[in-house]
């Protein structure tokens, strides 16, 4: 690892994966939500579980994106919703398009004053051709570094 | 004599999506006079004596269909000799898994040409929204 | 049943090049869960295939592997959307990169769908731009190559792997699939070879290094007799 990065800030990537077939058929996220980060290494935990606790930086940037496990399926994040009113200050998700495409992930910069907290959110799937979205109801969360 | 088959086509993330077979099946089969090609209400044309065959196929080759059952609706009247019992439905356990079922028999000799509908159950994944009917299709029975 | 099962190959590749191996670094996770496959999003996935002695709905079994690196934007995403118009240019003409060395073709995004290259120069991977400078850095491009499948279940005769490229633009273009012969019943693993690469900047030199480390997984086969679903009647449908 390249010493210079230790205080620089970092992309931190979460990947969701989604098994669509297994939710709409139980109709609940439980045994088919994957989440999985870059940054293990530097003190993630849970990985590849629903409740995934990332270990970021103040000054971090978070991107969040979905996978899903058959390939021709469509999933897409309509939300990453921070569930303490009060802890949006540090962490304020919004959604970007890239470019040319149609493809949606979801960006957060953590807040430089934001040392300390631990930041739980759920995320907002549409899945398949399934007008309402579903949304995760475990605890995930951003575990912000002093 | 030849033998139909009967094929459909589910689109198994769309039925998941909306909660309904209604426009994510299409059936046909290779007999003749068959109407409704294409569609949910398949009605195939057959004769006593023929053997008929149920495949499905799901069109994303990465989701999963089974035939969960198949029964028919029209119950023939309790005094025709050759009416044998009807097919129950299989709970799914190891063994008795869907998967491990083929679905083809032969039309009975002695059946009254008429119209019989059956309900074919499908069966996508796992879950309490994973299973659906559709009632639209029937054999006709027609005679040699 | 008709349905080819999907194992999805998640890989952080910089975590595993400094570590020096995949373990604790590489999450499988298939689409059979439901018909019976555990181990899911770790690195001991063992894939439930189920195969019958004789014609029913189950037909041949297909296996496709397909990778995806943490920090590289999502698959469907075309690496084309992002290039610039002296790019698009480029794509236009006979591809020779050498005839023209300060551009680079592809381009390696990350997930924020910034050039992972840049960071060698004036930006880092979140965009922001910080002092250029020419001090020693690495970088780790994101996207894992699977590179070959070998291993007990090959030599067994039980999965025949092979690459196949696809008009998708996921994976590059490229995944590996291969037929399970469901007659072969039991546990077997099999190990995927996978290559990652990374730049190192020293002494304002530039470095490209690639790597390629195994992990093994497993599928379990298992088959029963097929049966006729009309029950008591096996032969006259029941109408």
């Amino acid at each position: 690892m390249d010493p210079e990065n230790r205080t620089e800030p970092r992309t931190i990537t979460i990947v969701a994966v989604v098994d669509v077939v297994g939710i709409l058929a139980s109709g609940s996220f439980a045994g088919s939500f994957y989440l999985i980060d870059n940054n293990r290494l530097r003190g993630s935990t849970g990985e590849g579980t629903d409740s995934l606790v990332t270990r970021v930086r103040p000054g971090d940037r978070i991107v969040w994106i979905a996978m899903t496990l058959e390939c021709e399926a469509f999933a897409s994040i309509t939300a990453v919703g921070i569930e303490k009113e009060g802890q949006r200050q540090y962490c304020d998700p919004h959604s970007y398009v890239y470019p040319n495409t149609n493809i949606v992930c979801w960006v957060a910069d953590v807040a430089a004053n934001a040392g300390g907290a631990r930041i739980p959110y759920n995320l907002s799937f549409r899945l398949g051709s399934r007008t309402a979205a579903m949304t995760t109801t475990t605890t995930p969360q951003l575990d912000v570094q002093d | 004599m030849q033998a139909i088959n009967i094929t459909f086509l589910v689109d198994v993330i769309g039925a998941l999506s909306h909660g309904t077979l209604r426009n994510n099946i299409f059936m046909a089969d290779n007999g003749l006079d068959s109407q409704g090609n294409g569609t949910e209400a398949l009605i195939t044309t057959c004769c006593p004596g023929q053997p008929v065959n149920w495949v499905v196929y799901a069109i994303d080759v990465q989701t999963p269909v089974l035939i969960r059952a198949i029964t028919f609706i029209d119950i023939a009247k309790e005094d025709d000799q050759q009416l044998i019992a009807r097919a129950f439905e299989r709970p799914p356990e190891k063994g008795g898994d869907p998967h491990w079922f083929y679905w083809s028999g032969i039309i009975p000799r002695s059946l009254k040409p008429g119209l019989y509908r059956y309900s074919l159950k499908l069966q996508m994944g796992k879950g309490v929204h994973s299973t659906m009917s559709s009632d639209a299709a029937a054999l006709a029975v027609v005679k040699h | 049943m008709s349905q080819q099962l999907g194992i999805l190959v998640v890989i952080d590749n910089e975590a595993a090049v400094v570590s020096g191996t995949l373990r604790d670094h590489i999450y499988l996770i298939d689409n059979g869960h439901w018909a019976g496959s555990s181990g899911e999003a770790t690195g001991e996935l063992v894939t439930a295939v189920e195969g019958t002695q004789s014609a029913s709905q189950l037909e041949q079994q297909v296996l496709n592997w397909v990778p995806f690196g943490i920090g590289s934007p999502p698959v469907p995403t075309p690496q084309i959307a992002f290039l610039q118009t002296p790019d698009y240019a480029l794509l236009a003409d006979v591809p020779h990169p050498v005839r023209r060395p300060q551009y680079f073709q592809p381009r390696i995004l990350d997930s924020a769908g910034v050039d992972i290259r840049d960071s060698l120069s004036m930006r880092d991977s979140g965009g922001r731009v910080r002092l250029a400078g020419a001090e020693d850095k690495t970088v780790y491009y994101p996207d894992p190559a699977i590179i070959n499948i070998t291993g007990e279940a090959v030599d067994l005769g039980v999965i025949f792997p092979a690459q196949y490229g696809s008009p998708d633009f996921f994976s590059e273009g490229l995944y590996w699939s291969a037929t399970v012969d469901t007659n072969k019943v039991g546990l077997f693993s099999y190990t995927m070879h996978i290559r990652l690469h990374y730049s190192t900047r020293h002494d304002g030199v530039v470095t490209d290094h690639a790597i390629t480390l195994p992990h093994s997984a497993y599928i379990k086969v298992t088959r029963d007799f097929a049966k006729n679903g009309f029950a008591n009647t096996p032969m006259i449908l029941p109408v």
